[in-house]
């Protein structure tokens, strides 16, 4: 057997290495193809993905500042990429980034390997005012839209882009029974609570902007090809907002452990039941002869 | 003032050793699961079974290979429902009732399987006859085993919902991996204990063909029906010269 170890060796070696190569390249061409669609802004897709969560051009301010007119505030297009790829240095040296975060509530996320070209294809996109950036505003909430926001959020109403329901990862006051998950505080400093998220993210215009295109670590790879609706980021935004004015309620997560306990104690009951006639009496007797 | 640093995906999402970890270690794993499961079958198949165990004896062993085999049995079926059906499973726990039935469910069998597990583990180590037949693989696949269903626990119960989440993030980077596109971004950013309970499925499918793993692909299912049989001795101990 181990004449042929060699051979079993270099063929795995081959099989990882073709795989590998036949499967990267479909990665570097899939992102590159809508670059070459029509004659939009090169710098239009990665705005989007990369800073349209937390910041607007031209509709005012949000989590972020309004980037409209960015050319004429920063004192030079190399100070914003300083920012960009390290935010908090440029806090700690620069009185006007300093500034800036005073009055702001949370830091901005640096984005230090974004490529040098993408950033740059990004700050033209800006400085050019956002062409082709939809600026349409999302409807005003009504009435009905907090309870179809509580669905969502239980998965009652799955999410049309087949996304996970946020209840998966995520609790929120009043929820009942076991309440939501906890995958949230695992990936994070973030509470996984979201009862006062409404207000955390900067109120309606911040949460839908956070729902447009979540950047949260794992939401932004699960949703990235699942996008919401606009009534769904709508509905949600009102039940976040409904919800925050709640006080934030401890769920009755620990039952879960005892129901587990309690339950494998039945089955253990239930299998010994099911075999209760396992010849017990007849194979303590065998097996003492043989010993 | 930022009493809530929200966990914003910065830019190092997918660093070189999570490449490693979650895409080129499962391709060699499937590569050597299918080479070598096949090449010992070809090659050794009266190996192809479990070393004996003591069955007749089965005060302990009835406490430790039943609830292991049926809690372990349910929970793969459960994981493999997740990977093939992810927006059934998302339908089913659109009633939080109903999920957490789902929950609870997985949990128990959880708990049930960790059971027989360290009781198959501390009658191996008790038992003369068994530890006599013991070799280093079956150490090494308990072991992981172990490791496995401990880590599965802590994930069941401190990265909740397990069963939606798995749906949303696990089941697309798995078919991301069987359609050679793989996509590890979304588990790279997971908690470790996630990361080391798919390590460790990759370390059991690794050392399956190397270790009595391989049972399972030779399983006698007619056990599951037949008629409960007395085994007998038909001839006196001392004849035998078989016993201690």
């Amino acid at each position: 057997m181990n004449r042929f170890l060699p051979l079993i060796l270099a063929f795995l070696t081959a099989a990882c290495g073709t795989i590998s190569l036949l499967a990267f390249p479909q990665e570097v061409a899939a992102q590159a193809a809508p670059a070459a669609a029509d004659q939009k802004h090169a710098g239009l897709d990665p705005y989007k993905a990369n800073c349209a969560s937390c910041h607007a051009i031209g509709g005012g301010k949000t989590v972020g500042p309004d980037l409209k007119g960015l050319k004429d505030r920063v004192p030079s297009r190399d100070w914003v990429v300083q920012f960009v790829k390290d935010p908090a240095g440029m806090i700690a040296k620069d009185a006007y980034a300093k500034e800036l975060r005073a009055a702001y509530p949370m830091d901005m996320p640096g984005q230090p390997s974004l490529p040098d070209n993408t950033l740059a294809d990004i700050i033209d996109f800006i400085f050019a005012g956002g062409p082709g950036l939809a600026q349409k505003a999302l409807r005003a909430a009504t009435e009905a839209d907090v309870e179809i926001g509580r669905q969502l959020f239980t998965g009652e109403k799955m999410l049309a882009g087949g996304g996970p329901a946020c209840v998966s990862c995520h609790s929120i006051a009043g929820l009942g029974g076991l309440g939501g998950g906890t995958l949230a505080a695992g990936v994070g400093a973030m509470n996984p609570d979201l009862t006062h998220a409404f207000t955390r993210n900067g109120g309606e215009a911040g949460v839908r902007a956070a729902l447009s295109s979540p950047q949260f670590l794992v939401m932004k790879q699960v949703f990235a090809d699942k996008p919401m609706s606009e009534d769904e980021i709508v509905a949600l935004t009102a039940y976040l907002g409904e919800r925050s004015r709640q006080p934030r309620q401890d769920q009755n997560r620990d039952y879960f452990i005892v129901y587990g306990v309690i339950g494998a104690v039945l089955l253990l009951l239930l299998l010994d039941l099911v075999w209760i006639r396992r010849f017990r009496n007849v194979r303590k007797t065998l097996v003492g002869e043989s010993q | 003032m930022n009493n809530f640093p929200l966990p914003i995906a910065a830019a190092p999402a997918g660093l070189p050793i999570d490449d490693v970890l979650f895409v080129v270690v499962p391709y060699v794993v499937l590569a050597l699961f299918f080479v070598m499961t096949i090449w010992r079958y070809v090659k050794d198949k009266f190996s192809y079974s479990s070393f004996s165990s003591q069955f007749l004896e089965n005060q302990h062993q009835f406490w430790g290979s039943v609830p292991w085999h049926y809690g372990i049995l349910a929970l793969v079926a459960g994981h493999l429902i997740g990977f093939l059906f992810p927006r059934e499973v998302l339908w089913w726990n659109a009633v939080p009732a109903r999920l957490y039935i789902m929950e609870t469910g997985a949990l128990i069998f959880g708990v049930t399987a960790l059971v027989g597990l360290v009781n198959l583990i501390i009658r191996r180590a008790i038992n003369e006859r068994i530890r006599a037949v013991t070799s280093r693989m079956d150490v090494l696949i308990l072991v992981l085993l172990l490791l496995q269903v401990l880590s599965g626990l802590y994930v069941a119960l401190f990265t909740r919902w397990g069963t939606s989440w798995f749906a949303g993030v696990l089941s697309p980077y798995l078919w991301s991996l069987f359609t050679l596109r793989p996509d590890a971004s979304a588990v790279a950013l997971l908690p470790w204990s996630i990361k080391l309970h798919i390590l460790g499925a990759y370390a059991i499918f690794g050392v399956f063909p190397f270790t009595r793993l391989v049972h399972v692909l030779v399983v006698p299912n007619h056990y599951l029906w037949r008629r409960a049989q007395v085994v007998m001795w038909n001839v006196r101990k001392n004849s035998t010269g078989g016993g201690k």
